[in-house]
């Protein structure tokens, strides 16, 4: 309950091929509604959203990129400054899961070093289509030391988690306070002071 | 001052940083901070394209190693920062301010040139920051600062001192709110500011020790509270104030601004209050006793305890404290100390208490104490002192004052000494309003004032008095008429009449009788001379809601003093805030200010992404227009921005107009997009090293991008292509299949021809050429004007066709012979390599002065471009016989036909300001060498050259 709006600013990407659910995961976390009709986003969005964790207020400006072919080498430049990037694909498309491969190289390339990656499997309310099967969204996970969650923006499931997670990680690297005490100069080397 | 090396410094400073960032410059300088100059070091570090100014405090001098600096404030240079220096002329130091909407650093360094130098770099760091491509906006955070941030003393002072800071909320209803646009979310503030601090959060109390001691010098309070230390003196501080120098760890400078969001926040709660507050009770005695500057009695407890059980806070006022003259001139009163420990031993003995604050205006003094068990909850204390006395600037007069906020509710205790004397009610009512009006409590941005609280007491020797004949009076007090007293009262009168003094404050019955003037030690009303009449100077009074006086008394006990003292216990509703309920209003508050701002960012919707332009053809544009509605609720501002490490936001070929602009929300706006090929940009298409294919994007300020993918064919055409590959198409251009039109564009495609074989052959000039000369030494020999006046348009295109398509064969002799002199031009100016390539050009330029080495110059060109050059020059020569009637002359065809055959390689620029450098040079250098292409060219048309 601490008084100020929020305490932090977190910049958050979403990346991944079309129709995986991107946009509505976002629209899931930050309105907490879901959409079915699909609007191919074409270009970069964002949407903010303040939450609260470890006693700080922080707020998570989200940005949603387009995730066709084409656009790959523009939506690479928005990689920049963005502190955790949520890497997803659609579970009932293997397609879209044979190219995270592909997706994480571009973050290496083009991301900062120390950035947060997590990756999504979504639609997992739809398991009847389902093609990658939930093992192989760990294996290659954990190959890469990346948490992982299968999510159904649709039905709610995981949504808030991977978000919180993802933040959670960033925060957790943030640097604390410093807690040595302030040093008063005045009284140890009036010297130091009164020269100027 | 003394100035350390300052490479040392700046590497001292790259030593706290990490790898990927730099410092480019530090310097020494001097902080200033309530008017005190401090020594700092200024440094200006990098990361990537974004710059900050740190500001190091030293913990020696000189410094040595990277540990004796210490960060005190980081200020990014961005978009949001401000900068202005100022060097009077009379001074040897420029002094710099530097502003973001966190802090704000004044900084005074010498005039120097590693100052200047320190300035200009900030200068071009902003220079900078508003040029980095918009990519990433919003969110141009300068995430690698953050880290610095937290480490700075400023960033820890102004939000970790305050040990109350903590887990309350104040509604601060107090704090003005900005009505007008409250819906708004000012994105640009959310933007610019990436921590706020709440302006609250600054609020410690710790700062009064750092302000000069002008008034009180008992300030104590909250380090007292946190250790429980309750000995009132601070001799550290008061050492270092003799000394005359600040304690060090100055606080940033108030006054903060406060983002819109946090406003509307504050708004929301308040507005919300009662959802997540309950009214408990609390009990607040208040004593207030003109002590005539007597020392204390034994003890004060008739007076201050009152009822059995011990109050929550306690209210002490005192007038004439301290009536020495040495009071009005040293801040240190040793009548104070005598009181202040009485009050202390007088406090409830069934409770634990502790000073919340008590502060002295020469004889004016407030005491406040509360109950150790409220400590949590207390916060944002404040005080402030009005001297009314002589000259309006003398303290014997006046009023002092404690606020704090108690859990949800505002309190404000004053304790004031009116003017005095029977007549001079007017001139009392003048101090009160006074009081009022200058009393602000500095800690708050803006300052709060007394009438800004929700609940006031107001206690002191208002010294009104009775409007009756002494001897009336008299005989009321002995009947115990204290009614028909009162009545007559000049403040009960004026607050019967709700007049403009204590409008809204309220008093009880003074059920005891006047407590002034007695003969000192007794309870005999004044028997000297001037025989004043007795009056109820001593009051006690308050304003707002949820107040219910228990008792209100006077103590004629207390003897020592002309006046008795008067005490009043009263049982006070206090807004007290309920955890879980709270959170909840909160979280709901945030959630509907998420949605706000999202429903608040820029928001456009574009009815065609994908343009397709079908066969684009030379010099001949297409358009398409693009609609963006502005669908979001506020005015957006757009631009096309570069992407990735362009320079320019799309490729030559392509413009959008306007590339710029501002919508009002609910209107369109038509973006024409135009492809237009033209000579500098059809080589490459023609050679296929380029595709009409790009992706303009759209940027929302603050919002945003959206793409826009722009694709098309091109037809190829003869105009753009090279020499080298004319000579070798047989047919038209448009007959050749795209595969042999980019091999033949190859550099060295011609040496691959094999002329033995059947299409072997090579033209001696490209046929375009031919044609179009051929035409014109057919129908413009004697026409006037050639080349000097311009053709139509739609004539080029069609010539254009007609060479690309050999359809028809010939240039048809109907079009008029200015259109085909223009394409013929053009067609020379849009060769990828001049008649005379770019190898060559500076070669000319030095032989244009000597025939035989022109000569030798153009026997050594490539044998399609010698053919060309001297079939145009024959040409030229031909038509010079004719001048009779077309008026050319042969100085004007040199000069002209030397600036189209004869062109230098047009550097790649990087960015516009290089190429107006470039050109700028070019200029001076251009009558030059227009000169000597001239020259050159004279050679070749004044005589038939045999090579
Ligand atoms: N069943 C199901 N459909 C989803 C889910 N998330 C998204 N979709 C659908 O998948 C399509 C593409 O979603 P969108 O968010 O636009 O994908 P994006 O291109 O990655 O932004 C839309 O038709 C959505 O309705 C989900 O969790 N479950
Ligand atoms: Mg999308």
């Amino acid at each position: 309950m601490a008084k100020k709006t929020y305490d932090l600013l977190f910049k958050l990407l979403l990346i991944g091929d079309s129709g995986v659910g991107k946009t509505c995961l976002l629209f899931r976390f930050s309105d907490d509604a879901f959409n079915t009709t699909f609007i191919s986003t074409i270009g970069i969005d964002f949407k903010i959203k303040t939450v609260e964790l470890g006693g700080k207020k922080i707020k998570l400006q989200i940005w949603d990129t387009a995730g066709q072919e084409r656009f790959h080498t523009i939506t690479t430049s928005y990689y920049r400054g963005s502190m955790g990037i949520m890497l997803v694909y659609d579970i009932t498309n293997i397609k879209t899961f044979d190219n995270i491969s592909k997706w994480l190289r571009n973050i290496d390339e083009h991301a900062n070093e120390d950035v947060e990656k997590m990756i999504l499997g979504n639609k997992c309310d739809m398991d009847d289509k389902r093609q990658v099967p939930t093992a192989r969204g760990e294996a290659i996970a954990r190959e890469h030391n990346i948490p992982f969650l299968e999510t159904s923006a649709k039905a709610n499931i995981n949504v808030e988690k991977a978000f919180m997670n993802l933040a959670q990680a960033i925060l957790n690297k943030t640097p604390g306070r410093v807690s040595e005490p302030n040093i008063n100069i005045g009284t140890q080397d009036t010297s130091a002071r009164r020269c100027c | 001052m003394f100035y350390v090396q300052l490479m040392d410094i700046a590497k001292l400073v790259q030593k706290t940083l990490t790898p990927n960032e730099k410092c480019i410059q530090a310097i020494e300088c001097a902080r200033i901070l309530d008017g005190k100059r401090t020594l700092r070091y200024a440094a200006i570090v990098i990361n990537k394209q974004e710059h900050g100014v740190f500001i190091f405090t030293a913990l020696r001098v000189p410094c040595l190693q990277s540990s004796d600096l210490v960060l005190e404030s980081v200020i990014p240079i961005d978009g949001s920062m401000r900068c202005s220096a100022e060097a009077p002329s009379q001074q040897t130091e420029l002094r710099l301010s530097l502003r973001s909407p966190i802090i704000n650093v004044l900084i005074e360094m010498p005039k120097s040139d590693p100052s200047t130098l320190f300035l200009a770099e900030i200068k071009k760091a902003k220079d900078v920051y508003s040029q980095v491509p918009a990519f990433g906006e919003p969110a141009a955070i300068f995430p690698w600062l953050e880290k610095y941030k937290r480490q700075s003393t400023d960033f820890n002072q102004s939000s970790g001192e305050n040990p109350f800071a903590e887990d309350i909320f104040d509604p601060l209803k107090h704090m003005s709110l900005d009505g007008t646009n409250m819906h708004v979310v000012d994105t640009e503030s959310s933007r610019q500011t990436t921590w706020f601090q709440d302006d609250m959060s600054s609020l410690s109390s710790s700062y009064e020790h750092l302000k000069p001691a002008q008034k009180s010098r008992s300030r104590d309070s909250l380090d007292k509270i946190l250790g429980g230390d309750e000995d009132y003196t601070d001799s550290m501080e008061t050492l270092q104030w003799s000394l005359g120098i600040s304690s060090g760890n100055e606080l940033p400078i108030l006054g903060k601004t406060i983002s819109s969001r946090e406003k509307i926040v504050k708004k929301f709660l308040t507005d919300r209050e009662l959802e997540f507050t309950d009214q408990h009770s609390f009990r607040i005695y208040c004593g207030t006793w003109n002590v005539n500057g007597q020392s204390p009695p034994d003890s004060l407890h008739k007076w201050m305890v009152v009822d059995a059980e011990p109050p929550d806070i306690y209210v002490v006022g005192f007038q004439e404290l301290d009536l020495s003259k040495e009071a009005f001139i040293f801040t240190d009163s040793p009548k104070e100390v005598e009181w202040q420990k009485a009050v202390k031993a007088a406090l409830h003995p069934k409770a634990k208490y502790l000073k919340v604050k008590s502060i002295r205006l020469v004889g004016i003094m407030l005491i406040v104490y509360i109950q150790a068990k409220h400590k949590g909850f207390i916060k944002f204390i404040d005080s402030d002192s009005v001297p009314t006395g002589i000259m309006g600037i003398m303290g014997n007069k006046g009023g002092v004052s404690v606020r704090f906020t108690l859990h949800n509710t505002s309190l404000c205790f004053v304790t004031s000494h009116l003017a005095a004397h029977q007549d001079e009610y007017e001139r009392r009512n003048q101090d009160y309003k006074d009081i009022m009006s200058k009393t602000k409590f500095k800690d708050f941005s803006p300052p709060l004032e007394i009438s800004e609280h929700d609940i006031v007491f107001w206690i002191g020797d208002l010294n009104y008095r009775i409007d009756l004949p002494i001897d009336t009076v008299k005989s009321y007090i002995k009947k115990g008429a204290h009614k028909k007293l009162i009545l007559e009262d000049q403040l009960y009168r004026q607050l019967q009449a709700n007049s403009e003094i204590f409008r809204g404050f309220e008093e009880g019955f003074p059920n005891f009788d006047p407590t002034y003037k007695f003969d000192s030690g007794t309870d005999n009303y004044d028997s000297s001379e001037k025989n004043r009449v007795p009056a109820y100077c001593d009051r006690i009074l308050w304003r707002g809601p949820g107040v219910k006086q228990l008792r209100y008394d006077s103590h004629p006990q207390l003897k020592i003093s002309d006046h008795k003292p008067v005490s009043s216990l009263f049982d006070v509703g206090i807004r007290v805030l309920d955890d879980k309920r709270f959170k909840r209003v909160y979280e709901d508050i945030m959630k509907k200010l998420d949605r706000l701002e999202n429903d608040h960012l820029p928001q456009i919707k574009i009815d065609n992404t994908e343009l397709i332009f079908k066969d684009v053809k030379f010099v001949e544009p297409q358009v398409q227009v693009v609609t963006v509605a502005n669908v979001g609720q506020i005015p957006v501002e757009f631009e096309f921005i570069n992407k990735l490490d362009d320079q320019t936001y799309c490729r030559p070929w392509l413009k959008a107009t306007p590339c710029k602009s501002i919508i009002e929300a609910g209107v369109c706006c038509e973006v024409q997009i135009e492809v237009y090929v033209d000579k500098s940009t059809a080589a490459k298409l023609n050679s296929g090293e380029e595709k009409l294919e790009d992706i303009l994007v759209l940027h929302l300020t603050n919002g945003k991008d959206s793409f826009i993918t722009v694709s098309g064919n091109y037809m190829t055409s003869s105009f753009g292509s090279s020499i080298e590959a004319l000579i070798q198409m047989h047919g038209p251009i448009r007959e050749v299949p795209v595969a042999e039109l980019i091999e033949i564009e190859q550099p060295g495609s011609l040496s691959r021809v094999d002329i033995t074989k059947d299409g072997g052959r090579l033209y001696m000039v490209p046929k375009e050429i031919w044609k179009m000369v051929d035409f014109l030494h057919k129908y413009a020999m004697n026409k006037d004007e050639l080349f000097q006046q311009p053709g139509r348009n739609s004539e080029i295109q069609f010539i254009r066709d007609c060479l690309d398509t050999g359809r028809p064969e010939h240039i048809p002799d109907s079009l008029s012979v200015h259109s085909v002199a223009e394409a013929f031009l053009m067609f020379l100016e849009s060769l990828p390599q001049p008649v005379i390539p770019y190898e060559f050009y500076t070669k000319c330029l030095s032989t244009s002065n000597n025939l035989l080495l022109s000569k030798q110059l153009v026997t050594s060109l490539p044998g399609c471009h010698k053919n060309t050059f001297l079939y145009i020059c024959a040409f030229l020569r031909e038509l010079l016989k004719h001048s009779d009637k077309n008026g050319l002359d042969i100085k004007f065809l040199c000069s002209f036909f030397g600036e189209v055959m004869l062109r230098p390689q047009t550097p790649l620029f990087t960015t516009a300001s290089a190429k107006e450098a470039v050109v700028k040079e070019r200029r001076s250098k251009l009558r030059e060498e227009d000169a000597k292409k001239a020259a050159f060219m004279y050679h070749f048309l004044s005589n038939e050259i045999e090579l």
